[in-house]
This record gives structure tokens, C-alpha cells and sequence, in this order.
């Protein structure tokens, strides 16, 4: 697999799979299964394995992008597929019921990773619900000792998502020019 | 334009800052041409009195004492009311001072006045900005700069084009005002009136942390760019009535912002490429935390800088020679920081020490710039 | 009680053949339905990674027009994991030992499947 990845990770219904759709050149290939547990309330599927999607950037040159699985049962399959992966992009929904513990929870789970790399986190839902705000999420995140990009954004919206891919690579090189 | 034969008048001012200074200059290079020159010393023939400045009524009355038959021009909010004297309310036209000062010339006064229609291509005074458009729900502005003055000028006045005197315009009342509405969580309404038939309204609610206005972009815009003293406003709290219609109506008004948007767009649009005048450009700053980017109107090199100056407080100058940009170049960014409360000068010892980073591109750099350069070519697909 | 004769079908197809070591009922997403595991084993881990392969190899299977996917067999040193569906919600697999007749074994698996799927 060629190393250059993007990895989307966050809850179920975060917008993950949405999210890669958006900014994907092909059509994204996705492992839904129809859900059984606690997220069937939130979505009729869920993804089970991975999203997969791809930007055709020029020069013969792919960035795959990849989408794990939310529940922490598919743990193992964030391993997978964060090796060799340039950033990492954390999706949480700020309609669930304690979006900091997700928070907290995405960080650690990815912290090895997000140490040697970089992070950028979108905050999905704000126009449905707007607490925690932004200023809140910095402050958690303070807690945590990393300032990484946080924006509100829509998965739906190329532009959005295309920021915080924008972010995460000024995060990982400010000199990119305009 | 009719020659005037005799000498232009001399012309003392009060209570006029830098801007309007300025302003008046201009108006008296262009339309009021050969009919009166500002006067910094010596005696004059007339007086201009901007009522609105601080200690003006004592000044006035100073001056009608001192110089009772020199013809005085009032302007203001509120006619003074002092006999002998001219008053022009505010928001005032140029055409309509020309005349007044035309008026004072004893010579002139008995020949026909300038003519109205002549008058009009002198209203934009600061119109910096040369496009305005709407792009996939993001407000994308482009400002031309100041052509730079004859090159005769010394070196300080080269520095002096990077800076603004925020007294000067109606940012700071906007701002202030903001944030007392925020701190009480009151609604604020501004009724402001900045120029002919133009009764505008904003009003923020600290609620919704939202900035409801009359105004629409481009007319915010003009505002901000407007000198304060041709600017009348009041600020009150806003009636419940009026909140409570503006949360349930659905179109409270045509233009809405977040507060971090209005802020941001009013420090842009007062700016426009400038810094304010207190600033001090070797000062480290540090910036406590990334933007919300998406939400906020295009701030020009705004992701490069933030994702430099987050990791080690700098000084603007070493931010642009970091980046490759120009020092006007971040000004922009400055402005938008500051007005989000999110740049602070750092404290001396967290600079001392720390050289500058060194440019360590990314491995993947040049990879980097096609990912970007993807990204924006397939905008709005 | 569905639960009850899942466990059953189980009991009934680890005591088919000696080779048989383990096997387990999953719902597509990932949750444990029925198990007889031997101790030690994260039953939550099991079932997601049974989920992420079977919807892998179903994909994968499509993706490369295989049709449906029938099952996954997976072959490791000290032995056999073998996923396949029974019924369209759920998953079975089993693990054997490396010695295993893989016919007999793929005959009981389909055998038991049938009639988890009848259950489901």
C-alpha cells in the first residue's frame, strides 16, 4: 500500500464515511453493516471495517483515505490502518451525549500516533446542538497539552472538510506557501 | 468651476483628527480648490469646529469670544446653537462643507456657489476595497492597497502606511459594545446614521451570540472605513419586545453573524491591510489557539500563520520572513487575531532563549502542495 | 431463549468433530449473539474482528466479481478461522486445529449455519 493516507476516526455518526465522500475523486467503497446496538437511534448503518476513499492530486500521486470504524470493539482495525499515515483527522458529533469523553477518548486511543504526526479535529452537529462550544473543546483540549486545528464543519460540505485537510498539513509543514 | 480671483482663505480647524484631518484636505484640494487652505498656524480667516471631539464646547466658545467677527463653521451631532455661526449636522456632505467654507469668503459669498451636480465624485473618501464577492457561503474580500505616495516622502512616512489610528473609526464602539453585551447578556442595539438617508441598525444577542444588522456587507464595510466624525450612532439596550421579535421571527433581519465573524470583519474592513497605531511590530506574539476557520471570513495567510505562530510565540517581522510573505502581508491576520482575543504579546521570557525555528519542511512537502492544490482546484464540485 | 438453542447449535457442532476448537454467532456489526470460546478469549474483540473480515471479504469478493461471499478462511500456524454467513444479520465462525479435514469441517459449518439462520 503506497504510505501517503489520510485517516478519518471519531464515533459512530460522527460523519466519518460522509466526510470522505465529500472529498473523495471515486466513489467511496464502505463495509456498512446494518446496526444492531446502541447506534441504530443514530444511523441505519454503520461502518464495520473501513471507509475508503482516494484524491487523484496530480503527478501520478494518490492520497488514500481511510475511515475506521467508531466503536471501540473495532479498536484493532485503527491500528491497521493508521500505519504509515500522513495525519489524522477526529470527527465528533456534538450531538452525543458527553462529546469530551469521545474526545478524550479518540486522543488517547490515537496518542502514539498523533505524536509522531498531526491532528485536525472537526466538530460535526453545532447547528443542532451548540454546547460544548469551540472555546470549551480548546479548553479540554488544553488539558490534553496539544493545540491542534479545531473547527466546526458540515461533512457534507467539500470545503469543510477540505479545511481541515488544509490544516492538518499546514500543521504538519507551515511552509507549503499559498 | 469658477475662478476665484482672490486668495484662497485660510481656514483654522478643532477637534479634527488625523483622518479627518486628512479629509478635509482632500476635500479642500478637490472641490473647495482656490477657496481655502488649512491653516496650522498663523492667523485665519475662518474656523471649523467638529463638535463631537472632547472639551469642544469650551474651545468653541473660546474661540467666538477671542474672534468674534471670524466666521465659524460648526459641525456635530446637535446644532450647539451659538448665533453667528454655521452648522452642518452630521453625517456631512462634502459639497455641503465646500459650500459653507464658500460661504464664509465675503467675496464669494456674492457669486453664485459651486455648482450641486459637480459634487458628487468626491463621496467615496476611503474606499479601499475593489471587490466583494460571495463564494461558497465564505466572504472572499480583496483589498488594493495604498499606491504609494510620491517616493520624495522620507522613510517615516513609509512606516506610517502601516498603521491606523483606531480612534478614528467606529470599530471600537462596535467592539466594545460587543463585549459589554456579552459580559451583561443584554441585547445592544447601535442606531447609526453615516450618511445621507442611511438609518442603520446593529444589534447583538449575546443569547444567540449572534450580530443582527440592517446592514449588508458592503455597507458594513463603507462603515467601517468611514471617519467616526462623520458617523453619528447611539448605543441602548435593546427593547424585550424587539429581542423576543427577533428570536422568533425567522428572518430577524437580511444579514446575521456569528460575533467571531462580525468581529473579525469589522477589524478587515477598518484595517484593510494596516495595523493599529499602538502597535508595537517587534513584539512576540503568541497565539492561544487555531481559529475556527470555517466559520469565519477568509483572513488572507491564515492557516500558515496560525500553524507557525501556535507552536512558538514571534514577532510579525520574523513571521513574514519565516513564511516568504511581506510584513503587510500578515497584517490582515493580526487585525482578525486580535479582534478574536486569541493574540496576546507573549510574555519576554518565553521568547528569550528560543532562536528561531528553522525551516524544516515536511518530507512530504512537495507532495503537501498538490494535495492543496487539489483541494482548492475541485472548490464547490 | 434464542440465545438458548444458538448455544446449542454450538454445543452440537463443537461435539461434530474434534477438530472444532471454538466457534461463535455474531451479528454483522460485530456483537457477540452466542459463543463457546475457550476462556481467555475477549469475546467483544472476536466478534468485531469477525464482523471487519467478513465485510471486508464480502466487498472484496464483489469488488473483484466473485459474487457473494460464501465464506472467509483464514490458515495460520497452529490452525484455522473460518467465517461464514448464517443468514443475512449474522456470522459464524469457528477456529480448528491445524490438522483438520477442511471438507468435513466446511459441511458441519454449513450444516450449522442453515439452522442459525432459521433461528435468526
Amino acid at each position: 500500500m503506497s504510505p501517503y493516507k489520510i485517516i478519518f476516526t471519531g464515533p459512530v455518526g460522527a460523519g466519518k464515511s460522509t466526510a470522505i465522500t465529500s472529498i473523495s475523486d471515486i466513489d467511496v467503497i464502505t463495509t456498512d453493516e446494518q446496526a444492531s446496538d446502541m447506534t441504530v437511534d443514530r444511523k441505519a448503518k454503520t461502518t464495520v471495517a473501513m471507509d475508503y476513499g482516494m484524491m487523484k492530486v496530480g503527478n501520478g500521486n494518490v492520497i488514500h483515505l481511510y475511515g475506521t470504524p467508531g466503536q471501540e470493539r473495532f479498536n484493532f482495525m485503527w491500528d491497521i490502518l493508521t500505519q504509515g499515515g500522513i495525519g489524522l483527522i477526529l470527527l465528533l458529533d456534538n450531538t452525543r451525549h458527553d462529546p469530551f469523553k469521545d474526545l478524550h477518548f479518540f486522543i488517547e486511543s490515537f496518542r502514539a500516533f498523533i505524536d509522531a504526526n498531526k491532528i485536525a479535529i472537526g466538530i460535526t452537529q453545532m447547528d443542532v446542538s451548540q454546547s460544548p462550544s469551540l472555546q470549551e473543546y480548546h479548553s479540554e483540549l488544553e488539558k490534553l497539552a496539544i493545540k491542534p486545528p479545531l473547527f466546526e464543519v458540515d461533512a457534507r460540505q467539500h470545503d469543510d472538510v477540505a479545511a481541515l485537510i488544509e490544516a492538518l498539513l499546514y500543521s504538519l509543514d507551515p511552509w507549503l506557501g499559498d | 468651476m469658477t475662478k476665484h480671483e482672490e486668495a484662497p482663505l485660510h481656514l483654522a480647524f478643532y477637534g479634527f483628527n488625523g483622518k479627518a484631518k486628512e479629509i478635509l484636505r482632500i476635500a479642500l484640494a478637490g472641490q473647495g480648490k482656490n477657496i481655502a487652505t488649512l491653516s496650522e498656524e498663523g492667523p485665519a480667516d475662518a474656523a471649523i469646529f467638529n463638535m463631537d471631539s472632547s472639551h469642544m464646547e469650551q474651545t468653541l466658545a473660546n474661540c467666538l469670544k477671542r474672534y468674534p467677527d471670524r466666521p465659524a463653521i460648526v459641525i456635530g451631532a446637535r446644532d450647539p446653537g451659538y448665533e453667528k455661526t454655521i452648522y452642518l449636522s452630521k453625517p456631512v456632505r462634502i459639497s455641503e462643507m465646500v459650500q459653507a467654507i464658500n460661504n464664509c469668503h465675503p467675496a464669494i459669498a456674492q457669486k453664485s456657489a459651486v455648482p450641486a451636480s459637480k459634487t458628487e465624485n468626491n463621496k467615496r473618501l476611503r474606499g479601499h476595497f475593489s471587490a466583494h464577492e460571495q463564494q461558497s457561503g465564505r466572504t472572499v474580500f480583496e483589498n488594493r492597497r495604498h499606491a504609494k505616495t510620491s517616493s520624495t516622502r522620507a522613510s517615516i512616512q513609509d512606516n506610517e502606511d502601516h498603521f491606523y489610528d483606531p480612534a478614528e473609526f467606529i470599530q471600537e464602539a462596535l467592539s466594545s459594545a460587543l463585549a459589554e453585551s456579552l459580559k451583561n447578556q443584554t441585547a445592544l442595539q447601535f442606531d447609526i446614521l453615516s450618511g445621507p438617508d442611511s438609518r442603520q441598525q446593529i444589534t447583538f444577542l449575546p443569547e444567540e451570540m449572534t450580530v443582527s444588522s440592517t446592514m449588508n456587507d458592503e455597507q458594513l464595510q463603507k462603515l467601517c472605513a468611514t471617519p467616526l466624525c462623520l458617523i453619528q450612532y447611539s448605543l441602548h439596550k435593546c427593547k424585550d419586545e424587539v429581542t423576543v421579535y427577533m428570536k422568533h421571527h425567522d428572518k430577524p433581519s437580511p444579514h446575521c453573524d456569528s460575533f467571531d465573524s462580525f468581529q473579525v470583519k469589522i477589524a478587515l474592513w477598518t484595517g484593510v491591510g494596516k495595523v493599529p497605531a499602538n502597535t508595537r511590530l517587534s513584539a512576540s506574539l503568541m497565539l492561544s489557539r487555531w481559529p475556527n476557520l470555517t466559520r469565519l471570513p477568509l483572513i488572507a495567510h491564515a492557516m500558515p500563520i496560525t500553524a507557525l505562530l501556535i507552536d512558538q510565540a514571534r514577532p510579525l517581522p520574523l513571521i513574514a520572513k519565516t513564511l516568504n510573505l511581506q510584513l503587510e502581508d500578515t497584517f490582515d491576520f493580526y487585525c482578525a487575531g486580535t479582534a478574536l482575543g486569541i493574540l496576546a504579546k507573549a510574555d519576554a521570557d518565553t521568547t528569550s532563549g528560543k532562536s528561531p525555528g528553522k525551516q524544516k519542511k515536511h518530507r512530504h512537502h512537495s507532495l503537501f502542495g498538490s494535495i492543496l492544490h487539489h483541494l482548492r482546484g475541485s472548490a464547490g464540485k | 431463549m434464542r440465545s438458548d438453542i444458538l448455544t446449542s447449535i454450538l454445543t452440537d457442532l463443537n461435539g461434530s468433530s474434534a477438530d472444532i476448537d471454538a466457534s461463535a454467532v455474531i451479528s454483522t456489526d460485530g456483537l457477540m449473539m452466542a459463543a463457546m470460546l475457550p476462556a481467555g478469549m475477549d469475546e467483544d474483540r472476536v466478534g468485531a474482528m469477525a464482523a471487519a473480515m467478513l465485510s471486508l471479504g464480502d466487498r472484496t469478493a464483489q469488488e473483484l466479481s466473485r459474487g457473494n461471499i460464501e465464506q472467509v478462511l483464514i490458515k495460520g500456524e497452529n490452525g484455522y478461522v473460518l467465517m461464514t454467513h448464517a443468514g443475512e444479520e449474522a456470522v459464524l465462525s469457528i477456529l480448528a486445529k491445524p490438522s483438520a479435514r477442511l471438507g468435513l469441517i466446511f459441511l458441519d459449518v454449513k450444516r450449522a449455519a442453515e439452522s442459525i439462520a432459521k433461528v435468526i
